[in-house]
């Protein structure tokens, strides 16, 4: 027996458990888009120039494709896209093409900032000779490579892909880990471009469907250094809760956000590092330490880094 | 009841015995649903449609990224 959508009778492609509803294909891109739209509208101002953080992956790639449907009329709203090449050899190269091809179809403004040109090295190179995990090296620099990037295209906000999963998850591993810190970083950037994360309502296997529905070039590859053994636990961990328990994702999230409204976290005081000039809570940040322009600087401070909550 | 599961390239006849709907044959081949996009006959479908006998399923994994 065929399911069929609770509005309009047609061939249902979803049946979202968290809210009763089954949907056909023209009220599920509906729907997603109306999330998007609300969520957007609150974190946009007139006046903003958007960098949107384009891997190429799926979840930047409906990213940057909604953004730019949402805001085509809005000439007071710049869009750009900015894609940062960690030099994963095999992995990156494909992402990157896709990047383009988007950018270009879409006539968007795209910037590539190659690690090796704000770092002189690549990830491939620092994991080979680095005893800092992968993701944690990765998430530190390319959050830092983006940061400038965005200042120097004079952006007023960056705009990430991370889409209800993601952000489920690290709720939950900083609670986990009793990183309160790293869990009040999720809502405040001091001294940052500030950034804000559309896709935070949508689940990631919404985020997929809406892309094959929609004929984006939907990149499934997972990155070959994505192995962090605590965010998989905490995947597998909250996926299970969630069918069990429909809706287990957004109450995560939106019990964080409750708390983070009502309790305010002490303020980091950010000095500027000396080697980039970008802000940091020591004399260098954390991204020169572990490029090659820290190394000849003193590493003690690798010794604050934990597991990053970026991959 | 005999269906035809294409998963990750390659693609197998499978038992599932009375399974009655998409989340149940998922379940028989401990995938969790979430994690997941499923096609039968080539159009996506949720995962409490109902299966029938001889019926082509095309699981599609969508945790990437990094």
């Amino acid at each position: 027996m065929t399911m069929l959508c609770d509005r309009c009778l047609h061939q249902a492609v979803i049946y979202q458990r968290y809210s009763g509803v089954h949907l056909c294909r023209e009220h599920f891109v509906r729907d997603v888009e109306r999330r998007i739209k609300k969520d957007t509208r609150k974190m946009v101002e007139g006046g903003d120039r958007i960098a949107v953080a384009l891997s190429g992956g799926k979840d930047s790639t409906l990213l940057l494709y909604v953004l730019s449907e949402i805001f085509e009329k809005r000439r007071d709203i710049e869009i750009l896209a900015i894609t940062i090449d960690e030099g994963i050899r095999g992995y990156r190269e494909h992402t990157i093409r896709v990047a383009k091809n988007m950018t270009k179809n879409l006539g968007i403004e795209h910037i590539i900032t190659p690690f090796r040109d704000r770092y002189d090295t690549t990830l491939d190179e620092l994991v080979r000779t680095s005893d800092v995990g992968p993701c944690t090296l990765c998430g530190v620099l390319r959050r830092g490579a983006l940061n400038w990037t965005a200042k120097e295209a004079s952006a007023d906000k960056i705009a990430t892909g991370h889409n209800l999963d993601d952000e489920a998850q690290t709720v939950l591993m900083n609670y986990l880990r009793g990183d309160v810190k790293r869990l009040f970083r999720q809502k405040r950037r001091d001294d940052f471009i500030p950034r804000i994360k559309p896709l935070k309502d949508i689940p990631e296997k919404e985020v997929a469907l809406y892309g094959f529905i929609k004929g984006l070039d939907v990149d499934l590859h997972e990155c070959p250094y994505a192995t962090q053994a605590l965010r998989s636990e905490m995947r597998e961990l909250i996926n299970d809760y969630e069918v069990k328990h429909p809706g287990t994702k957004y109450a995560l999230v939106r019990g964080f956000e409750e708390i983070s409204n009502i309790i305010t976290y002490p303020e980091v005081q950010l000095s500027r590092c000396k080697i980039c000039g970008e802000p940091t809570s020591n004399d260098v940040c954390m991204a020169c330490l572990l490029s090659a322009n820290g190394s000849r600087e003193n590493n003690t401070h690798k010794s604050k880094l934990r597991p990053t909550s970026q991959c | 009841m005999k269906v035809l599961v294409r998963i990750g390239g390659g693609s197998k006849e499978v038992d599932v015995g009375g399974s009655e709907n998409i989340a149940a044959v998922l379940n028989l081949l401990e995938i969790n649903p979430e994690t997941v996009l499923v096609s039968k006959n080539g159009v996506f479908v949720p995962d409490d449609d109902v299966v029938e006998e001889g019926e082509e399923l095309t699981v599609i994994g969508v945790v990437s990224g990094g």
